[in-house]
């Protein structure tokens, strides 16, 4: 007789390959645990006995499978996360960025963009926000157009107002945001060299010419595979001497590429390409 | 593969039960304890004076290895991919609970199945419940502290009351038991 773990590990292979054969996306290589646990939640949402229930919906209603692939993406974020990761960013990188005339920045998996705006904030107070133009991508449309007005839940203040401070911030968090309601709006300035677009790691390509990749919290969802080939798309995407900042307990360890990066400092995650050889 | 979920009034006993286990076990232990966020001093610091086996945070993908004790570390879900390797998630806290006990018991149920032992002690509310249920469902084993004996008697109590089949022990007996399975 199939146990109850086959039975589901068969079912959610099964939406899977369904899922991809409907919207071109192939997620055999995004962690088994966390898709089980998202398949799940998803499933109770839509008052489903079982995983396998989302077989026909994919199959014949419009549009679902797109809001299934959507629904997928995990999207907790917050403002200056971590904030040791923001103090290192300072440190390490700014002053290198300063050295350029103009500066490219691509935050990938930007989810609601509270990163976004933090980041923004970070280059405003080094006085580098001017000639700063940030790619912020997500393949998830809803997030996005949340990132793009800005707006988070107010009930989250006190914590940004912590974690800005504990980032090194130079004046108080509430500079930068006003209230409507329950919602809260980063200030439009900081949103006017952010470009919110759509983009896919697992199927789209290379961005191009980047100064500095931010990508946290991204490669969790990922298994080894697919950590690999993303991480060559970011080093492909990267200027020589470029930065990219993972999340606080995301590796390098696992790729091919690991060579390819020198630590800038570990416990931020932040890693630097390599200088490319030039073949004469 | 043992697992330990453990909020208010749990952390004593936690390392009360971690110093009795001998270095040579083969056994491997993973505990979400529920702590502030703003706690400065790391999970795994905070066991490894108290107990002989090597203590891990794992980081993403972390090999799981036998005689070691890993704890969840804060503002991460941890659950195992399968039964060599972790993984961890930021998705929504669980009755308030980022790393929770409930997603880390449901991901270790349909790994380990009958080879697991799920401990819940002391806590104040009902993070563990629903991967108690889970254990169950695959074939392992809960062990729940007596909600007589607890400090905060919640965690056990919703626990026992989740699940038709457990077993309430003291923590001494808890420690009695581990000690025969190690």
């Amino acid at each position: 007789m199939i146990e109850d773990y086959q039975l589901e590990e068969l079912e959610v292979s099964l939406v899977l390959q369904t899922l991809q054969k409907c919207t071109g996306v192939d997620f055999s290589d995004y962690a088994k645990s966390s898709m089980l646990r998202r398949l799940t939640d998803v499933k109770d949402s839509h008052g489903f006995a079982n995983i396998a229930d989302f077989i026909v919906p994919i199959l014949h209603q419009p549009g679902f499978a797109h809001q299934l692939h959507q629904a997928l993406s995990i999207t907790a974020t917050e403002a200056f996360r971590f904030p040791y990761a923001f103090i290192q960013i300072k440190e390490a990188v700014i002053p290198a960025l300063k050295t350029y005339p103009f500066v490219k920045i691509w935050h990938a998996g930007c989810s609601t963009g509270e990163e976004v705006y933090s980041l923004a904030i970070l280059l405003k107070e080094e006085g580098l926000l001017e000639r700063v133009q940030i790619y912020a991508t997500d393949y998830n449309e809803t997030v996005l157009e949340k990132a793009k007005q800005g707006c988070f839940d107010s009930r989250d203040i006190e914590k940004y107002e912590n974690n800005y401070q504990q980032s090194g911030g130079r004046l108080k968090f509430s500079d930068y945001y006003h209230i409507e309601g329950e919602a809260a709006f980063f200030d439009k300035e900081l949103s006017e060299n952010v470009l919110f677009s759509c983009h896919n790691l697992v199927t789209d390509g290379c961005f191009g010419e980047m100064h500095f990749i931010l990508c946290r919290n991204v490669f969790i969802y990922f298994n080894r595979n697919l950590q690999d080939r993303v991480l060559g798309l970011f080093y492909e995407s990267l200027v020589s001497r470029g930065f990219l900042c993972l999340g606080d307990k995301e590796s390098l360890a696992f790729s091919e590429l690991k060579e390819a990066f020198e630590e800038v400092n570990i416990k931020a995650r932040l890693f630097r390409k390599q200088p490319v050889e030039v073949s004469s | 593969m043992i697992i330990i979920g453990a909020s208010a009034g749990g952390a004593k006993l936690l390392k009360a039960m971690l110093a009795e286990i001998p270095v040579n076990t083969r056994q491997s232990f993973c505990v979400v304890l529920h702590r502030s966020e703003s706690c400065e001093q790391s999970y795994a610091e905070l066991l490894k004076d108290a107990c002989l086996l090597p203590v891990y945070e794992p980081e993403d993908k972390q090999a799981v290895v036998e005689g070691c004790v890993y704890i969840a570390g804060s503002r991460y879900h941890l659950l195992f991919e399968n039964k060599n390797e972790f993984a961890l998630s930021v998705e929504q806290p669980i009755c308030y609970s980022r790393p929770s006990i409930d997603v880390l018991f449901s991901s270790a149920a349909r790994v380990y199945r009958q080879e697991l032992i799920a401990i819940v002690l002391s806590g104040n509310n009902a993070d563990g419940s629903n991967g108690c249920k889970e254990v169950i469902r695959h074939g392992g084993q809960v062990w729940v502290q007596s909600p007589l004996e607890a400090e905060f008697p919640v965690m056990p109590s919703s626990a026992i009351d989740a699940i038709d089949e457990c077993m309430v022990l003291t923590v001494e007996q808890i420690i009695k038991r581990l000690k025969k399975t190690v």
